[in-house]
């Protein structure tokens, strides 16, 4: 009993001592005013904010030994937060609140700081703005450690943009440590989705709606399984490009790794016929890559540059933007035509993304090829189908930016960037208004602020979805073990492989390294 | 009480033997390489408690700090040894009066005198036992007397276990709850169990990248070992220990104290007789030559890695590799190039083809390291990090090429990582010194990889390897090293002409004095050519070299055919002669 009373006794002291620290959560009343400016990391300062974005927790950058936090919105809403070492978690329940009850309006960050022996001082407050459009509640990512030959461990993980809990839709761990990419929705559909597996367990994973399919997609008409997917709106068919990619190392400083393609076509996928369509305007001579359907599915985007020639410089490759009318009842296409030559507007164009409503093809421009993630200079561009117009909004880094998507409303744009320390990618956010004007970006609120001064990993290709995917690594692995299921081909569309690019374009001719497993 | 004096002498005796003899033979097995070979940044606690086995990971990699130094690394292997033998005794603590009970104390140590010779056995997984033993007689310290409670008690314990230790964990915990329904006669304790191996399922949903098979097997199944059977003892020591002592008590329960004492004693030299050969023949005295050399080369140790190589009984690549790179670093590649046996030809210089892997890129980075060549330094830094993610070695090597690229941010974020291990905070902070006090570029290694940049941008793939070095000489025409390697190469692959094309090289080195294989390869070329090379070049050979040259055509007219011919000028083995007409992989060519 005694030793109970004992137990006890510190419990209830530190129950008090908690209760009269939070009680303590205002902000001083004396203090003086400082002319420093609040810096904070991540930089979430001057942006536009969705009202369901998870908490951005930051880290004061400014020196101090204890700091109070007031994030206050223009309701009176008001969030205090104290903390010593700089780090400011935010409760996620307060910050909802503070968001929601202002949307439209500001939220604003004042922190105040004290040096030992010291008044308090009052840093000059931040302030955002809170946007009404809502962000879709998913992101879908591959994590990947930076390198070029060899490979380890990744996964496709699968974030929720409204708190941090992040989930593998898939992992190489549980599949012998193969590769897997080119995740990819029908719009954002968690319904609709399908990735790749090369080497071991090589294939297509498609799930569509209650049905999992484990799919080979190469067949002699295409001589290479899909690479780059764009699921076409209706969701019976998939645009897979075909292609024999290839890498060198660069040796100067600036540039690490070129990749490009030996040839490269456009497919169609079948899904529920299971088979392969080859339409002759695109498996042309040249190098049609990227494949991407307009929001109406009208239209197929692409990218297409003349065919691949080893003597030519590297940096001569440019790919122009493309697009080419679908008719959706017959499947057949019309007349390609040039939508933005890369001659004209002066950089190659790759990763292009219409927007679901304001007439903006987002793309990226660099100086040559398409594999933009290796290009430091490359940057996201608007083009204005109405206008005919490109834009480049400021919103780019001087380093790599690429792969940029919409979100479902359209009103948030999302990239990655290697803005922070020029090798590895991370994922970041625009608002973009009616008028196409595109706010200052900010980087996937994380809940520990320091999370990518030390992370190793890549987030490539990361694709909005309306909701969580109702898949984990094991049940894609159920399915894996039962084998690929071959795909036929649709031969009254197609041609040959005997013609188009894939004949032409030598593919036994090896010039970089493929990717090997380690 | 004499019996109780009878069985504590000889087992406190044996104990201290075998550990005095533990720190002695792990001085011969060199601590230091199972440091190099297995060197790792430790995750941070919060990863680290993810993962089944994490936490042991973490301390496994702090413990194997402790092993860089070769005889203190005994003296903790020992202390850990110890650890090891005290849990032991706290889970059998009840039985520390029965006769030989110290004596198989001491022998739960001979697992760990096979396993750590063995250089690259995951310490991760020996600390998992290692763990799981401690945290197993903790809880054996209390029994709750409540059965569910007792349930509830050894539920969380293995949970506790799991997270700490993986499955080894879960083993030693069942072993315990075995052992004591045995001692205590409670049977119905058993039914626990089966609960406890629940637990990875338990596990499964809160981790959804493991497999079910992941959960069972992974932290139990070691990559490029499966489940050796010492480990597999050595995870089963409690039982086993319980077993061998029930048995040996009906046996020495009626004898008298004295011959408990001799029988004791007699068992403990027995033990430390047998453990002798067995354990000896655990060291592997080419594996461990291997791995000296390697290490010595990663210290850039060149002289110890030529007097390593004078012990060599197998020749392997990264041994060559490692040669080939003291040689050029102690700038005799092309006076002793020939002075081991070169069968690989190039491919004992560059270690790309198929069989790549983390490992082999952490030696490719390194070598190009060596050369002053920044972008392959840092490609294969980063292909060898896929494996060795947090190696030290690795990301030292990322660390200045990154630098030297100008790439601060990046390296910032390395060094933080590499700062987390005490080994090397001290390096970092200087680092990152040089980085504050904007003076990165005066550090001399740095200096050097910006020096070398190339002026013109080219292909580096990993097919060609000596196109890619002759194109980094090209662009470095005052970096020597490159230039010895390139010779170097051309020598291996018998073009002698593209050797004498490249002797204006040595000139502008400076070189007035040609090295002996180069002037090996130039009589070579005369005598196909007929050509007066060396006068248009103003060379000349020594008169050595021509006169052994003249000696050695005239044993191979003397000889009656090859192998003869092999015979008779076998006292030029080392020359590039020998090499040209014997070794070479490509003397069918030329």
């Amino acid at each position: 009993m005694k030793l109970n009373r004992l137990i006890h006794i510190p419990l209830i002291i530190v129950f008090f001592s908690l209760n009269l620290f939070i009680g303590c959560n205002t902000s001083p009343s004396d203090f003086l005013e400082s002319d420093q400016t609040l810096e904070i990391y991540p930089d979430y300062t001057e942006i536009i904010v969705p009202p369901n974005i998870a908490p951005m927790n930051f880290r004061i950058e400014n020196e101090g030994d204890k700091f109070k936090v007031e994030l206050s919105n223009t309701k009176a809403g008001k969030i205090s937060i104290r903390t010593s070492s700089g780090v400011v978690e935010i409760p996620l329940k307060k910050w909802r609140k503070l968001l929601n009850e202002d949307k439209g309006g500001r939220f604003s960050i004042s922190v105040f700081k004290k040096n030992k022996g010291e008044k308090w001082m009052k840093l000059k407050p931040v302030s955002n703005e809170i946007s009404r459009d809502e962000i879709s509640s998913y992101i879908a990512f591959r994590k990947i450690p930076a390198s070029y030959i060899l490979w380890n461990e990744m996964g496709i993980y699968q974030r929720s943009v409204e708190n941090f809990e992040e989930t593998p839709i898939m992992v190489n761990a549980v599949t012998d440590k193969n590769c897997m990419n080119c995740h990819s929705f029908n719009a954002g559909d968690p319904n609709q989705f399908l990735f790749h597996m090369r080497t071991k367990f090589g294939g297509t994973i498609i799930l569509n709606d209650d049905s999992l399919s484990f799919l080979d997609t190469k067949n002699e008409y295409t001589r290479s399984a899909g690479v780059y997917p764009s699921w076409h709106p209706d969701g019976n068919l998939v645009a897979f490009s075909v292609n024999q990619i290839r890498q060198k190392f660069h040796s100067k400083k600036g540039n690490l790794i070129y990749v490009f393609d030996q040839y490269s076509d456009i497919v169609l996928f079948d899904i529920g016929k299971n088979t392969t369509t080859r339409p002759i305007e695109l498996a042309s001579d040249n190098l049609e890559n990227l494949p991407t359907w307009s929001v109406d599915g009208n239209n197929l985007y692409y990218i297409c540059s003349d065919p691949y020639i080893d003597t030519l410089p590297y940096n001569t490759k440019k790919y122009n933007l493309m697009t080419i009318p679908f008719e959706k009842e017959s499947r057949k296409f019309g007349q390609a035509d040039t939508l933005l030559n890369a001659a004209d507007f002066g950089k190659s164009i790759t990763f292009p993304r219409e927007s679901p409503q304001k007439n903006i093809i987002a793309f990226i421009g660099a100086d040559y090829g398409y594999f933009s993630i290796y290009n430091p200079e490359a940057d996201v561009y608007f083009y204005n189908t109405e206008t005919r117009q490109v834009s480049k909004p400021e919103i780019n880094s001087d380093f790599t930016e690429s792969y940029p998507s919409w979100s479902t409303n359209g009103s948030w744009l999302m990239f990655i960037s290697k803005r922070k320390d020029g090798v590895l990618s991370q994922v970041w956010f625009s608002h973009v208004d009616e008028n196409g004007r595109a706010g200052k970006p900010f980087v996937l609120p994380q809940k520990d602020p320091d999370f990518y001064e030390s992370q190793l990993y890549n987030f490539n290709r990361p694709e909005f979805i309306s909701e969580k995917v109702n898949l984990n690594p094991r049940k894609i692995l159920s399915r894996v073990k039962k084998g690929t299921k071959s795909t036929g081909i649709n031969e009254q569309g197609s041609v040959s492989a005997t013609s188009g690019a894939t004949a032409t374009a030598n593919p036994l001719k090896d010039e970089g390294e493929i990717y090997q497993h380690n | 009480m004499k019996q109780k004096i009878a069985i504590k002498i000889p087992g406190y005796a044996g104990v201290l033997l075998l550990l005095a003899f533990l720190v002695c033979f792990m001085n011969k097995v060199d601590t230091s390489l199972i440091y190099y070979w297995q060197q790792s940044v430790a995750l941070p606690v919060g990863e680290a408690l993810q993962y089944p086995g994490g936490i042991s990971g973490l301390l496994g990699d702090r413990f194997l700090e402790c092993l860089v130094r070769p005889v203190f690394g005994s003296f903790m292997l020992a202390i850990f040894a110890l650890g090891f033998i005290i849990s032991l005794a706290v889970i059998f603590r009840k039985e520390k009066n029965k006769p030989v009970f110290f004596v198989l104390l001491s022998a739960s140590m001979i697992p760990l005198f096979f396993l750590f010779p063995d250089y690259k056995f995951p310490f991760h997984s020996i600390m998992m036992v290692f763990t799981a033993q401690v945290l197993t007689a903790i809880l054996s310290l209390y029994t709750p007397g409540n059965k569910v409670a007792n349930f509830l008690y050894l539920l969380a314990g293995g949970l506790i276990l799991y997270l700490f230790s993986g499955v080894p964990g879960l083993i030693i915990l069942a072993q315990l709850i075995v052992i004591r329904s045995f001692i205590s006669k409670k049977y119905h304790q058993l039914i626990l169990l089966p609960s406890l191996f629940v637990i990875p399922l338990i596990y499964l949903p809160f981790n959804l990248s493991y497999s079910l098979k992941s959960a069972y097997l992974g932290t139990l199944v070691i990559p490029d070992y499966g489940l050796p059977l010492i480990y597999l003892i050595l995870i089963l020591i409690p039982i086993l220990f319980f077993l061998i002592l029930s048995g040996m008590n009906q046996a020495f329960s009626k004898i008298s104290a004295k011959r408990q004492t001799l029988i004791s004693g007699v068992l403990v030299i027995i033990m430390l007789a047998g453990i002798y050969p067995l354990t000896k023949s655990k060291i592997n005295e080419s594996v461990k030559n291997t791995l000296q050399i390697e290490q010595a080369s990663f210290t850039k140790d060149w002289d110890r890695v030529l007097m390593l190589a004078t012990k060599l009984e197998v020749l392997n690549r990264q041994k060559q590799v490692a040669i080939n790179r003291a040689l050029a670093n102690s700038g005799k590649l092309l006076d002793s190039l020939f002075w081991t046996p070169q069968p690989l030809a190039e491919k004992g210089i560059f270690l790309e083809d198929d069989k790549l892997n983390s490992r082999w890129a952490l030696y490719l980075s390194d070598f190009y390291y060596d050369l002053g060549y920044a972008s392959e330094t840092r490609h294969w830094s980063m292909e060898a990090q896929m494996v060795l993610m947090r190696n030290p070695l690795v990301l030292k090597n990322l660390i200045i090429s990154t630098l030297a690229q100008g790439d601060i941010m990046f390296a910032k974020k390395y060094l933080k990582i590499l700062s987390q291990s005490p080994l090397n905070k001290d390096w970092c902070e200087q680092i990152d010194e040089k980085i504050s006090n904007n003076s990165i570029l005066d550090d001399i290694e740095i200096a050097r990889f910006v020096d070398n940049n190339p002026n013109r941008d080219f292909f580096a793939g990993n097919a060609f390897p000596i196109v890619k070095l002759s194109e980094f000489y090209e662009n470095n025409t005052d970096n020597y090293l490159a230039f010895e390697f390139l010779i170097a190469s051309y020598l291996f692959q018998n073009e002698v002409d593209m050797v004498v094309n490249k002797l204006t090289g040595f000139r502008s080195f400076g070189i007035e004095k040609l090295p002996r294989n180069v002037e090996e390869a130039i009589l070579i070329y005369m005598m196909k050519t007929k050509a007066d090379t060396l006068s248009e070049l103003d060379y000349s050979v020594s008169q050595n070299t021509i006169k052994d040259f003249k000696e050695f055509n005239r044993l191979m007219i003397a000889s009656k055919n090859m192998d003869d011919a092999k015979h008779l000028v076998s006292k030029y083995r080392m020359s590039y002669w020998y090499y040209f007409l014997f070794t070479s992989p490509y003397r069918s060519n030329k």
